[in-house]
């Protein structure tokens, strides 16, 4: 009788808050969206140009760099592996961030890339310290955010020229591959075999450089895929993305029969400017395009806008 | 009712044979492409077929289960060696290290940038073999018992996945680590397949026709003493053949948890603690249960295997507890 007692007592406990956390999730819930709006309204003024700030993301350093504020940033993460100069900057942690470091450097404001951590800016807009959230979700984002930085900080160069050659690169890949759309399986390890479903940024690659992904109807990021659905979607390409041997995933058991197989059409990329959603996307999608259509190659010149 | 307690192995034995060969059926019918049944008569008929891709998926999802069975059933086998012999119901073929150890030298040689399946197989194997190698003989330097080996056991696991924390946290491929991590049956080859079978099926016979010995090495060891069996020679010799059977495993699939621990207890409270039959009764009811959480795992959701890992313990657990629950009442009934 004793323990149904305690028993009871503990059910009701768990249910009593059960109810109380669902009575106030609304709250919290929207709390918390209020205060993300307003610290992003907050950050996108900057009384005197800023001339100390701090990448927290590889993506947004590139960034940084293409539109000329590389000379103002003090601190980048120990990924930051590109341009070069970016490399013998001050390092502020890595995908966890070193926040005492970071404050160490007293940036004016701290360039990070949006969803990339969860609570980044509460934190440093905690310490007083100023943030600024780039959308680098898409490619179209991509050039949005450029432009953002670019007249925040006042940089010398925007996204114009990099839409300029988006657009080349778009008209001349739809002039030269009317009819055709390539598929493609996109593997980013081997075993398991994990690919990239619709919600990933290398999705919007791929259909860039008139492919399609074979798994693009799974809304997810990454998945571990069923090579059953591979061997039964048929590909035309295996795109690999890891120091993969393509010997071996041309014996996989069933994948003698596959298009892509058949043709020799397993190909290895550099998987560095394919995940990194920076200035250099185009040269990802150059890249894909180039290696899906060798017979309609685009040389990087032809793209390129006239001055 | 004492005619029971010689029938219930048997029983047993017959329904997990009887399930295996239903889930090896299930296995083969259903996945995530949907096959006509005309065509897997015409596979099993092996017949030739115009578009060979049903067939490709076919002879995939047979080696594939041939792995999941093997996989289970060694890992399960080489559970119960290692309970018996170290004399620990919490023993498992990862407690000497061999999870650790294969870890850590599969996160090296994707750091290391060798990313072909087979490469990362023979990094997993040898890492395992070390760490295994590495355990037996400290605690062999010292004074050997069961205690001291599951104690340095313990200490070289933590010592090595503090280390493949580090390797992750240093390395550029921690996603690809942790893929590895999670285990996976997904890419098998035809000849790989069979050595592991040659392999775990002779270590198994082998350690069966000592089944007589492992029954002793769990009574007290005075009494095993005074029989005249030179226990530290047969325990070395079992944890040494079970440990190889567990590192060719676990350096083909990565690391499947909770088999080799709950498939032994599982098979005791079934059939009882004779080796004889609880040896093969447990290699038969691992590879069984292998075989259906591979079937979970990849027709649970359309397009994605989910790591064969999770499903272990995600369908493992509950069954385990149900049965310790039925444990309970008839034990209460017996005394009642």
């Amino acid at each position: 009788m004793k323990n149904s007692s305690i028993l009871k007592k503990t059910w009701r406990a768990v249910l009593a808050l059960l109810a109380l956390s669902g009575f106030f999730y609304p709250a919290f819930a929207q709390g918390e969206g209020e205060a993300l709006s307003g610290a992003a309204e907050s950050a996108i003024s900057f009384e005197t140009r800023p001339v100390c700030i701090v990448s927290s993301s590889p993506a947004v350093t590139e960034i940084l760099f293409y539109i000329g504020a590389g000379s103002m940033v003090k601190g980048v993460t120990t990924l930051c592996d590109y341009p070069q100069e970016a490399k013998d900057i001050q390092k502020i942690g890595d995908l966890n961030i070193n926040y005492e470091k970071l404050l160490e450097i007293k940036p004016d404001a701290v360039f990070s890339m949006k969803g990339l951590r969860a609570n980044e800016e509460e934190i440093l807009n905690s310490f007083g310290v100023k943030t600024v959230s780039l959308d680098l979700s898409s490619i179209e984002s991509i050039f949005d955010s450029i432009d953002k930085a670019a007249g925040l900080l006042k940089a010398p160069k925007n996204s114009s020229q990099l839409r300029k050659k988006m657009k080349n690169l778009s008209s001349l890949i739809r002039k030269k591959q009317k009819n055709i759309v390539r598929s493609v399986y996109f593997e980013i390890w081997g075993d398991p075999p994990m690919t990239v479903g619709g919600a990933s940024f290398i999705n919007q690659i791929i259909n860039a450089a008139q492919g399609v992904n074979i798994f693009n109807e799974v809304n997810l990021d990454n998945l571990s895929v069923s090579l059953e659905k591979v061997i039964e979607n048929n590909p035309e390409f295996i795109v690999a993305a890891y120091d993969a041997k393509t010997e071996e995933i041309a014996l996989r058991p069933g994948f003698s029969n596959l298009i892509a197989v058949k043709d020799s059409n397993i190909i290895k990329i550099d998987y560095n400017i394919y995940v990194r959603p920076g200035p250099r996307v185009i040269e990802a999608v150059l890249d894909l395009y180039n290696r899906l259509y060798p017979e309609g190659r685009i040389e990087a010149e032809e793209i390129t806008p006239a001055e | 009712m004492t005619t029971d307690i010689r029938f219930k192995p048997y029983f047993y034995f017959i329904t997990a044979l009887s399930l295996c060969v239903a889930g090896a059926a299930l296995s083969f019918s259903l996945g995530q492409a949907a096959i006509p049944p005309g065509e897997i008569a015409g596979f099993l008929m092996l017949k030739s077929q115009a578009d060979g891709r049903y067939h490709a998926i076919l002879k995939m999802r047979v080696l594939r289960m041939a792995a999941a069975f093997i996989t289970g059933a060694g890992l399960a086998f080489a559970g119960v060696v290692y309970q018996s012999s170290l004399k620990n119901y919490l023993a498992d073929p990862f407690m000497l290290g061999i999870s650790a150890g294969a870890a850590l030298f599969s996160a090296l040689a994707i750091t290391m940038k060798f990313h072909s399946s087979l490469a990362i197989s023979a990094f997993a194997f040898t890492g395992a073999i070390l760490s295994v190698g590495a355990v037996m003989a400290i605690s062999y330097a010292r004074k050997f018992s069961s205690y001291n080996l599951i104690l340095t056991g313990i200490a070289l696991n933590s010592f090595f996945s503090s280390f493949l924390t580090v390797v992750m946290y240093l390395s550029k491929d921690m996603q690809n680590i942790f893929f590895w991590l999670m285990g996976s049956l997904d890419v098998r080859y035809a000849d790989q397949i069979i050595y592991t079978y040659l392999f775990v099926v002779g270590a198994a016979c082998y350690i069966l026709k000592y089944s007589h010995i492992l029954d002793l090495l769990r009574i007290n060891e005075k009494t095993v003493f005074s029989i005249g069996v030179d226990q530290n020679y047969y325990k070395i010799k079992f944890l040494v053949i079970a440990s190889l059977i567990c590192a060719l495993i676990v350096s083909q699939t990565g690391i499947i948890g909770f088999v080799g621990l709950i498939v032994p207890h599982a098979a005791r409270i079934m059939v009882g603690d004779s080796h004889r039959i609880l040896l093969p009764f447990s290699f038969v009811l691992g590879g069984t249960m292998l075989i259906y959480c591979d079937l979970i795992s990849r027709t649970a959701a359309d397009s994605i295997n989910f790591p064969i890992g999770i499903i272990t313990s995600l369908v493992g657990a509950p069954f385990f507890i149900f049965l310790l629950a039925g444990q309970r009442k008839a034990g209460a009934r017996a005394n009642g």
